[in-house]
């Protein structure tokens, strides 16, 4: 996915009004955090949300995750990019700093809000993700801006 | 802290700070070993059980801790409480905002960045810098004991360390960057509070945390292990609320 600071999904699937949840996650998987360190505010079903919309209830503001940037590549060429993978059974290293990881985003409260509200009876929703970037202090190209994930998912729990 | 403490903490921040480089006991040697250049620190590091981002931290502070006792025998790192009533009022802690304290430039507001260092690419910092959010956009008690509140270790090690993260960027400047962040002193009571989170946790849940996978991990470059990060206690530290000193009489 290439870097973007603002990110609506194709429709996910909502859970049906008789299925009880205890809890609600967003998982973002494979988020890498080169460049600057930003927060990623989640929006449900609200895909005009941009970086002024307010993190209320009423703009179906769900809940943020925080990414604190690598920022430039401070080795030589190649030291940031992502290498196939161990050598071999035996290569005990820790995995490249820029392999992607998981992060998670409770939104029970928020999910169970728009189900009940306005979204009743709906089977799908949208989740936009805007990323707010805070000042930088080195010089970031454009092409290295932030959000970056393969993929979300609505994790539901009893 | 007290008065006295604080003061212990700043001469031993301007004691290390005599140092160059490569001399490991300096403050540009321990701050570059997190980003720029030693690239040592352990972020984001994806699967489970895999993250390391609790024991490298700690061991991380463990010896810096003694870098700075080695040149002031008493000083201990303090935990900058983030969520309390007081920093969503003041912003950054005053002990670390000064910018003199008396007629001495305050060794906690700032310092260089790996100055001269032959591999910094141009447009990287020469100083340390901070420009804070917006106070209420702090992490809270409530996100705290929904971390706290996790069983699984590394369930609770994810949500802090997003917790962490919120705090580099709410500092922002160089804090904001994996690479340089270590060069501003305030890093270390960040840290400090995250590794006490943990020492929490730890009492709460009445275990270490790392599965028995992780013990024998080197936390490199540090000369330490995963295990032997599981008891503060051991480590020979502790999180007290507060400490009182009294001269011993004199003879």
């Amino acid at each position: 996915m290439k870097p973007r600071e603002r990110y609506t999904s194709k429709p996910i699937d909502l859970p049906a009004a008789d299925e009880p949840f205890g809890r609600a996650d967003l998982e973002f998987y494979d988020v890498t955090h080169m460049g600057p360190s930003y927060e990623a505010r989640i929006f449900l079903n609200n895909n005009k949300a941009h970086r002024e919309t307010p993190a209320t209830i009423d703009e179906r503001y769900a809940g943020s995750f925080f990414i604190f940037g690598h920022g430039i590549c401070i080795g030589d060429e190649g030291h940031c990019e992502v290498p196939d993978g161990p050598l071999n059974a035996y290569d005990v290293r820790p995995p490249h700093h820029q392999i992607g990881y998981r992060k998670t985003v409770t939104i029970t409260d928020a999910l169970k809000r728009v189900i009940s509200g306005d979204l009743k009876g709906r089977q799908t929703m949208t989740v936009t993700i805007v990323a707010d970037v805070r000042d930088t202090i080195d010089n970031q190209p454009e092409e290295q801006r932030v959000l970056r994930f393969s993929r979300l998912a609505l994790v539901l729990f009893e | 802290m007290t008065a006295r403490q604080l003061d212990w903490l700043r001469q031993a921040f301007a004691e290390i700070h005599r140092f160059g480089l490569s001399d490991d006991r300096g403050f540009q040697y321990w701050a570059g070993l997190h980003g720029f250049p030693g690239n040592f620190c352990a972020h984001h590091r994806p699967g489970r059980p895999a993250p390391l981002f609790l024991p490298w931290h700690r061991a991380y502070l463990y010896f810096f801790e003694l870098a700075l006792a080695d040149q002031r025998a008493g000083v201990s790192l303090p935990w900058w409480d983030w969520t309390k009533t007081r920093t969503r009022g003041d912003g950054l802690p005053r002990a670390f905002s000064l910018a003199r304290t008396g007629r001495s430039t305050n060794s906690l507001a700032g310092a260089g960045v790996a100055p001269g260092h032959p591999a910094k690419r141009p447009g990287s910092p020469a100083h340390t810098e901070r420009r804070p959010g917006p106070r209420a956009s702090l992490p809270t008690g409530s996100d705290l004991e929904d971390a706290l509140g996790r069983s699984d270790f590394y369930d609770f090690s994810e949500r802090l360390e997003g917790i962490h993260d919120q705090v580099h960027g709410w500092v922002g400047g160089t804090m904001g960057s994996v690479a340089f962040a270590a060069y501003d002193p305030i890093f270390w009571a960040h840290h400090a509070m995250i590794d006490r989170v943990w020492r929490i946790w730890q009492q709460r849940h009445g275990r270490f945390g790392p599965s028995r996978e992780d013990y024998d991990k080197a936390l490199a470059p540090f000369a330490m292990r995963v295990e032997q990060t599981f008891d503060v206690q051991r480590m020979g530290y502790d999180y007290a609320l507060s400490t009182s000193h009294a001269d011993a009489p004199s003879r």
